[in-house]
């Protein structure tokens, strides 16, 4: 099943994260349960960009609260909730990818390359690469730089930071990506 | 001088608003004149607005809550949540509350020690950015090499930090401060290797 | 060395006086040299493709850009220097740059310069020696040596050549086929070098990562500095090398055997000093925050 945009259903104003936030942070689980679902959509979209694979998402997703949970105490309200959640999400999915990197590394044979992360082929044949499919599919390094810069709206300075990378090497990936996605979509 | 080559390097720059005015004058003068890059300019134009046009929110095929909430501890445990995460770099914090203790006790162990061989290489890394800085400021360079000399020094400039950083550190290691030294070197070797080229361009 | 009897003669050649005739203008020139004659081109911008032949004659093809003054051709006999000449103002605006094209002798050797030149060099025995920005340079044959200065071009070289080395900033280096000695000093571009056996091998990088596959000779000298690059080396199985391995805050994978161990007490850090094999040749690494992988092929 593909993921969803978030639809707007006819739900009850929940409470936000002004109040949530210091509930859960006394160990209210059911107040992080809310916020969970106030901010699922937000983090699984980065996930899934970021990874390229729904399933790699949905752990990763899981992993990203697992951890908000365990460094809530040390968030004092110095930002929004959303953009510390946010930080923590980019963190969470770069650590995992350099652990499986190493992880693959000792698994295979010499000269096999390892599996791209790539999302399924859209179903319907002939349909035009859509750009969310063709983001999915750019090789992981290009995509993190693209996702963070273009979709999320890091600056570049940024970008490099979190990923631990030279602000330079964060400039060619985005135009790699770039001049990638504009390749598959034309 | 801006060729087509250099203008077309650059029009993704232009659209992130990196340049120099002199350079974004140059760089669009270009592109207004010249189909090629004129096309380009509108595509990453139109490519940058649909990645920002992306929904925010995907939401998972299933809940995700049951997996997350059995993951959280001990439901009865009181008080914060324990870490069961393995940090990154914890050994380092524990490090730096070792340095200072030890500082305490034996002088010569105070982080922030310069030696002999750090001054050295301290005054030769700041001859060379200072020989960039002043190519840079002349202006003399094309946009495409001063942009790449930028970059350059930009990011010698943070490993150069963190190895500086590092030898603070390792002031009471003789062998780990020796071969930090040597990296160092090479990084300033570095670095008057990309002023010297883009100085003669 | 012959020395050809037509010596040091310029030869200018001149576009039509007025400016409004501006129009790309073709090259066709042809001049006698030695077989192992030193060539040199400066074409500021546009193309530089060399093609080694047979004939003791350097001819140059292609077209002038419209806002050169002239291609200058001066020399002949052990040296030919060619060089597209441009007013000397700024904003000059250089649109496409000019192509030139050229056979040379097999033995020449070359030494090209350009800012946003391509440059492409096939079949030359000589020694191969290139500084551009940001074109693209490729290298295919057998040089005796090859020094590449870039920015942010792309650079492959596919030659069997004994002496390679290569300079940049960010652009993305590719190297097939090298052996005894290389160099490559990188700031943020990645490498992936697959050599024959190496007796010298220097890699010296900020962020870039490097992808290498080749032999260490028995007696080879081998130093890797990267600071938060990846390293990925891939050595044959049976290899005898002494390895001295330092990360600062980066991670050690090493199929060949022992993990890193803490440096000491007091510092940050972590080293390796073993042996594999029957030990000789001499690899020594060294990154701060980047990791390392040692795979056994």
């Amino acid at each position: 099943m593909q993921p969803q945009p978030l639809a707007s259903p006819a739900a009850p104003p929940a409470p936000d994260d002004a109040l949530l936030v210091p509930r859960a942070r006394a160990g209210d689980r059911g107040a992080f349960e809310a916020l969970y679902r106030r901010h699922a959509g937000r983090v699984h979209a980065l996930c899934l960009r970021l990874c390229g694979d729904p399933q790699e998402a949905a752990g990763l997703t899981q992993d990203a609260f697992v951890r908000a949970w365990e460094r809530l105490p040390g968030f004092r309200g110095e930002s929004l909730l959303l953009t510390w959640l946010h930080r923590l999400t980019v963190n969470v999915v770069l650590d995992h990818r350099r652990a499986v990197r190493r992880r693959a590394l000792t698994e295979l044979d010499a000269g096999m390359d390892l599996p791209a992360l790539a999302p399924a082929a859209p179903d319907r044949p002939g349909a035009r690469l859509d750009l969310e499919s063709a983001v999915g599919a750019l090789p992981a390094g290009a995509r993190t730089v693209f996702v963070l810069h273009d979709v999320e709206g890091y600056r570049l300075r940024e970008v490099a930071d979190l990923c631990g990378i030279a602000e330079g090497t964060a400039k060619s990936q985005l135009h790699r990506a770039r001049r990638l996605l504009r390749e598959v979509l034309a | 001088m801006m060729t087509h080559q250099e203008a077309h390097a650059l029009l993704n720059d232009l659209l992130d608003d990196r340049l120099t005015p002199d350079a974004r004058a140059a760089v669009a003068a270009h592109a207004a004149g010249c189909s090629v890059c004129a096309a380009e300019l509108d595509g990453l134009r139109r490519l940058r607005e649909a990645a920002a046009d992306l929904p925010a929110e995907l939401r998972p095929a299933h809940d995700l809550w049951p997996g997350i909430a059995a993951r959280l501890g001990d439901p009865d445990a009181a008080g914060a949540p324990r870490s069961a995460v393995r940090h990154r770099r914890p050994r380092l914090t524990l490090l730096a509350a070792a340095v200072v203790a030890l500082a305490l006790l034996a002088p010569w162990l105070r982080p922030d020690r310069t030696t002999p061989e750090t001054a050295a290489l301290d005054a030769g890394y700041a001859q060379v950015r200072r020989d960039g800085e002043r190519l840079l400021a002349e202006g003399g360079l094309p946009p495409l090499a001063a942009a790449e000399l930028r970059d350059g020094m930009s990011a010698i400039d943070g490993a150069v930090r963190e190895t500086r950083q590092a030898l603070d550190r390792t002031a009471g290691a003789p062998d780990q401060f020796r071969r930090l030294t040597a990296c160092y070197r090479r990084k300033i070797d570095l670095l008057r290797q990309v002023v010297d080229r883009a100085a003669r361009t | 060395m012959n020395r050809n009897a037509t010596l040091a003669i310029a030869t200018v050649l001149l576009l039509a006086a007025a400016p409004a005739l501006a129009g790309r203008t073709p090259i066709d020139e042809t001049r006698k040299v030695d077989g192992d004659a030193v060539v040199r081109v400066d074409n500021l911008a546009g193309s530089i493709t060399v093609t080694g032949w047979d004939k003791n004659e350097v001819q140059i093809r292609g077209e002038l850009d419209e806002k050169a003054d002239e291609l200058r051709i001066d020399g002949g006999g052990d040296h030919l220097d060619i060089e597209v000449v441009y007013p000397k103002k700024k904003n000059l605006n250089i649109r496409e740059g000019s192509v030139l094209t050229l056979r040379v002798p097999h033995g020449c050797s070359l030494e090209l310069q350009g800012v946003s030149s391509d440059v492409e060099v096939r079949d030359l025995r000589g020694t191969i020696q290139s500084s551009t920005v940001s074109g693209d340079v490729q290298i295919h044959g057998k040089p005796a040596a090859v020094k590449i200065a870039s920015v942010s071009g792309e650079v492959t070289v596919e030659a069997e050549s004994d002496e390679v080395s290569i300079e940049s900033v960010s652009g993305r280096i590719e190297v097939r086929g090298a052996r005894r000695s290389l160099e490559i000093n990188l700031v943020s571009g990645d490498a992936d070098v697959q050599a024959g056996e190496l007796e010298r091998l220097r890699f010296n990088a900020v962020s870039g990562d490097l992808d290498l596959r080749a032999d260490p000779a028995r007696n080879a000298d081998w130093e890797l500095d990267c600071h938060s690059g990846e390293l990925t080396l891939e050595l044959p199985g049976g290899l005898d090398a002494d390895f001295d391995i330092n990360l600062f805050s980066g991670d050690l994978h090493n199929d060949f055997g022992p993990k890193a161990e803490r440096t000491s007490k007091f510092a940050p850090g972590k080293e390796l000093r073993f042996t594999a094999g029957k030990g000789g040749a001499r690899v020594e690494i060294n990154t701060f925050s980047g990791d390392v992988r040692l795979v056994k092929r």
